[in-house]
């Protein structure tokens, strides 16, 4: 009985498509024309025919096969290896030698067989076989293996005992040079599977596969099944793109000529090779992100976008253009969906909502510009986030930047002047390294352990892989730290100016429009969105951070979404925002038209505030939103100029209505966006905002209820 | 233990005569080995495969014998333990036999057709035996059998029918493997004698197997 391992799938040999081309020639060597002549063994007394000179194997194949003799005597040292043939003579050392030694054909139930590996029982009968015939005749290894079988197949043992038994008397009541023979191929046999130690196992093959190669396709039967998967993978086959040969050629010498100055092989390397020379300055100047790069580098960056974008100095660089052209999102977008692919993936959930949230979501802070389809297909797809989720809008992006930005890029003044720093470095003198080289190896061989007089440079190993991570994590969260949306502080001072010059109660009848507080609520709230953005310096504002579990993330600048544009893609999902921070408190409820994140500045809120009530009310985003919206069931509409007077009143009340550890004058900030409406419409802008979740993914049930 | 002395003297009958048919399935299926192991050599040829397929029905038959025993020993629940034990001794070594009887039926299937005697017996290999070198078989010749073989099946045939068998067997009996214990130690110095059989509990030495 044997025992298997569990199948684990993988259990097939591969295909040994030699092995039946050696067998094709074997037969022909039997031909008595043309085959090779046989000559006579002559063991002891007994003749035993059917021997063969290694010499005359190999003149053999050599007239076959038309070959050179150095094949030749390969290929017929294969045969002798893989046991097709063995040795007469010595019969341990399986190789053609081409002089008179003897050699015979094994008989083909021994032939190396893809279909079966050769059998563990086998052997343990082989092997008793021999002990029967000459106690402590085993060899040191065979020795070993026996003992391992005997543990391995137990169970079996009196059954192995029992037919080598057998098998040896079968054989003792053959002739004797028959029994020689038998001898000799068995033995001949093992020696080939079970190879001695030292001794190279040449039917090693690898893994097994696991897919039987032996399984005969072509006599499947024909079900649907089948049919429809041939049609599938055929479909797929005639979709696949082709490119002319002489296109791809020519692509290829392209790429080699233009690139064949930066090929350290070709082209050497400046300084100098570290390889040869020990010298690992070439890599201190072309870090990652290094302070000069050199000008090969800077050079190349111009070749196509891949190259600039491959390269984190030239991203980084690239990623200053961008600032200026208030497109750094782009960038940024692309290195966060990297992040996705590529990282961490037990936080792929998390990663992909934090970029919906900065990136994707209407209102998002770095929103970046993405056609409506792509957008439809990543936020469906965001429903199951895995790594490649957000590939549709990182090749938008992409092709974004490099047909639009890059060009620019290259002739912007931040690219000439990385161009014009650039440093070309000196090529080292090499000669005398090799000879201190030199001279330091003949001097510790012969002096081993002391010091060499000369002082050798030592080698420096490189920075640990972990030390350049860390770095490279505290450099992007002070960039994230630091990083002033340019977008924010613009509309910002726009805010500010625009103020300034309306009086205090010029929109009131405005207010009765059609405006929901949930609907201001939306687009402030975009500090609660930034959960995780590194941290931020809390503005300079006297409010207090809030509810302890939002961390103190939002920027500096108030939250001003792309509204500052008013056509700015505001949706339903707007209020959504609000929740996102929201959901995090007890009750789900936010204020509803700022978030309670800590560090916005109560100035900026007012006049955030003051630039809502004035500049969109009439937008038509707004108006969109209004059936979401009840009425207001109190009107309670106050004029905008009772503002200031409702501040300290009301901001107890709202603070005991929330529930949330806030000062007044986080309420009071809050407040008067929607002191005209009251407290019901807060309560109802609660409810819209805790209604949903930042993603639109989750949740759905809640996306159902109307504010 | 009168009583229990007759019922086991019964029975170790039965284990007894189970033990000389698994000898003699041994001995059916070395000769059987090395018969397969000359074929496609130069003692090839109607003869051989001829005697092959001899020796392939009288172990066949050996085998029906024994399995029909095992089985009905087994079923017999009040074997005493020892019986018991070597009932399921014999039962792994019968499966163990069939194995390898069914691996060599596969082998000569396979070495049969790149042989085949369509094609004149070419390309023999010389590998230095002669033929009609069989072993006498005076001894393993039942009196009284028939003389042909019931039915001469081709190679198929016969690997489909032990391959049934094999499962067959496999499915009737719950034996687990580990439970069975060699009676011969391995020493490389020699056969030592059967030492009594061992210890009920010795499980094997684990691999996560599955019996096959």
């Amino acid at each position: 009985m044997t025992v298997t391992r569990l199948d684990q799938g993988q259990r097939h040999r591969p295909r040994m498509a030699f092995l039946k081309k050696i067998e094709a020639l074997m037969m022909e060597m039997q031909n008595p024309d043309m085959g090779i002549k046989m000559q006579t063994q002559r063991v002891m007394i007994t003749n035993i025919p059917h021997a063969v000179a290694g010499n005359d194997i190999l003149q053999w194949i050599l007239q076959r096969l038309q070959i050179t003799e150095e094949e030749a005597l390969h290929l017929g040292d294969l045969f002798v290896k893989y046991g097709y043939i063995y040795p007469l003579q010595e019969p341990k050392n399986l190789t053609l030698k081409t002089d008179g030694s003897l050699y015979r054909f094994q008989t083909p139930y021994f032939w190396p067989a893809q279909s079966w590996p050769a059998d563990d029982t086998d052997y343990a009968i082989y092997l008793a076989k021999k002990n029967i015939k000459r106690k402590g005749i085993l060899e040191e290894y065979e020795k070993e293996h026996y003992n391992m079988l005997n543990q391995k197949i137990n169970y079996k043992w009196d059954f192995v005992i029992m037919q080598a038994k057998e098998q040896y008397k079968a054989g003792k009541e053959r002739k004797k040079a028959d029994r020689y023979a038998l001898d000799c191929q068995e033995r001949a046999y093992w020696l080939v599977n079970r190879t001695p130690p030292g001794v190279l196992d040449v039917l090693e093959y690898g893994l097994d596969r696991v897919t039987n190669p032996n399984e005969n396709k072509v006599n499947q039967k024909k079900t649907m099944d089948v049919y429809r998967r041939e049609i599938m993978y055929y479909q797929q086959a005639i979709m696949k793109s082709r490119v002319k040969s002489s296109v791809s050629l020519g692509g290829l010498v392209k790429y080699s000529e233009q690139f064949l100055s930066n090929d350290p092989i070709l082209s050497g390397c400046l300084p100098s090779n570290p390889w040869i020379t020990d010298d690992p300055e070439f890599w201190d100047l072309n870090a990652k992100l290094v302070e000069i790069p050199t000008r090969m580098r800077v050079e190349r960056w111009a070749f196509n976008f891949s190259e600039l974008i491959r390269d984190p100095k030239g991203r980084q660089n690239f990623q200053l253009f961008l600032k200026k052209e208030f497109s750094g999102e782009n960038l940024s977008f692309w290195e966060a969906c990297e992040d996705l692919k590529y990282g961490d993936q037990s936080k792929v959930k998390e990663k992909a909502e934090e970029i919906y949230k900065l990136f994707l979501a209407p209102g998002a802070r770095r929103w970046i510009n993405i056609d409506g389809t792509t957008m439809g297909i990543t936020v469906k797809g965001l429903k199951h986030p895995h790594r490649y989720v957000l590939d549709a809008a990182q090749t938008h992006i992409y092709m974004l930047m490099k047909k639009d930005s890059y060009g620019r890029y290259l002739k912007s003044p931040i690219y000439k002047e990385m161009l014009a720093k650039a440093v070309v470095p000196q090529e080292t003198v090499k000669k005398r390294q090799v000879k201190l080289d030199c001279l330091f190896w003949i001097h510790n061989t012969q002096h081993p352990g002391s010091s060499f007089p000369f002082g050798r440079r030592h080698l420096r190993s490189s920075p640990s892989p972990v030390i350049l991570r860390q770095q490279e994590e505290e450099a992007k969260a002070k960039e994230a730290a630091t990083t002033v949306d340019i977008t924010q502080v613009m509309s910002k001072l726009d805010r500010r100016s625009q103020l300034k010059k309306e009086p205090p109660n010029g929109s009131n009848g405005k207010f009765c429009s059609a405006v929901r507080p949930c609907h201001l609520a939306s687009p402030v709230p975009r500090p609660a969105v930034y959960a995780g953005t590194g941290t931020l310096p809390p503005p300079p504002a006297c409010l207090p951070p809030g509810p302890s579990s939002l961390p103190p993330a939002s920027p500096g600048p108030p939250a001003l979404p792309h509204s500052t544009a008013c056509p700015s893609p505001i949706s339903v999902a707007l209020d959504s925002t609000t929740g996102a921070e929201r959901e995090r408190e007890p009750q789900g409820a936010g204020p509803g038209p700022f978030p309670s994140s800590g560090g916005k500045s109560r100035v900026a809120a007012l006049s955030f505030g003051r630039f809502l009530k004035r500049g969109c009310w009439t937008s038509p985003v707004f108006a969109t939103l209004s059936p979401k919206c009840p009425a207001l069931p109190h009107g309670k509409v106050q004029p905008l100029g009772e503002r200031e007077r409702r501040l300290r009143p009301d901001a107890k009340a709202v603070s005991s209505f929330f529930q949330i550890k806030m000062d007044a004058p986080l309420e009071s900030r809050i407040y008067p966006i929607d002191s005209k409406e009251g407290e019901d419409n807060r309560h109802r802008a609660r409810k819209d905002s805790a209604k949903e979740v930042i993603c639109p993914w989750e949740n759905p049930t809640e996306e159902g209820r109307a504010g | 233990m009168a009583p229990g002395r007759g019922d086991a003297c019964g029975t170790r009958g039965v284990a007894q005569t189970c033990a000389a048919a698994q000898a003699a399935l041994c001995k059916a299926t070395a000769g059987h080995r090395q018969l397969v192991l000359q074929l496609g050599g130069s003692a090839d040829g109607p003869w051989l495969r001829e005697e092959r397929r001899r020796r392939s029905a009288e172990a066949r038959e050996l085998s029906a014998g024994l399995r029909s025993a095992l089985l009905a020993g087994l079923r017999q629940a009040p074997a005493s333990t020892e019986e018991r034990r070597e009932l399921e001794r014999l039962w792994v070594l019968f499966l163990s036999s069939l194995e390898l009887f069914l691996q060599d039926l596969c082998r000569a299937h396979h070495l049969c057709q790149l042989f085949s005697a369509q094609r004149g017996g070419a390309a023999l290999l010389r590998t230095g035996l002669g033929g009609r070198g069989l072993p006498s078989r005076k001894g393993s010749r039942r009196g009284g059998g028939p003389v042909q073989p019931p039915a001469a099946l081709c190679l198929e045939e016969e690997i489909e029918q032990v391959r049934a068998t094999l499962a067959e067997m496999e499915s009737r009996a719950n034996i687990p493997l580990w439970t069975v214990e060699a009676t011969q130690s391995a020493g490389t110095g020699g056969t030592a004698a059967p030492t009594a059989g061992g210890a009920w509990g010795g499980p094997h030495a684990g691999h996560c197997c599955r019996v096959l």
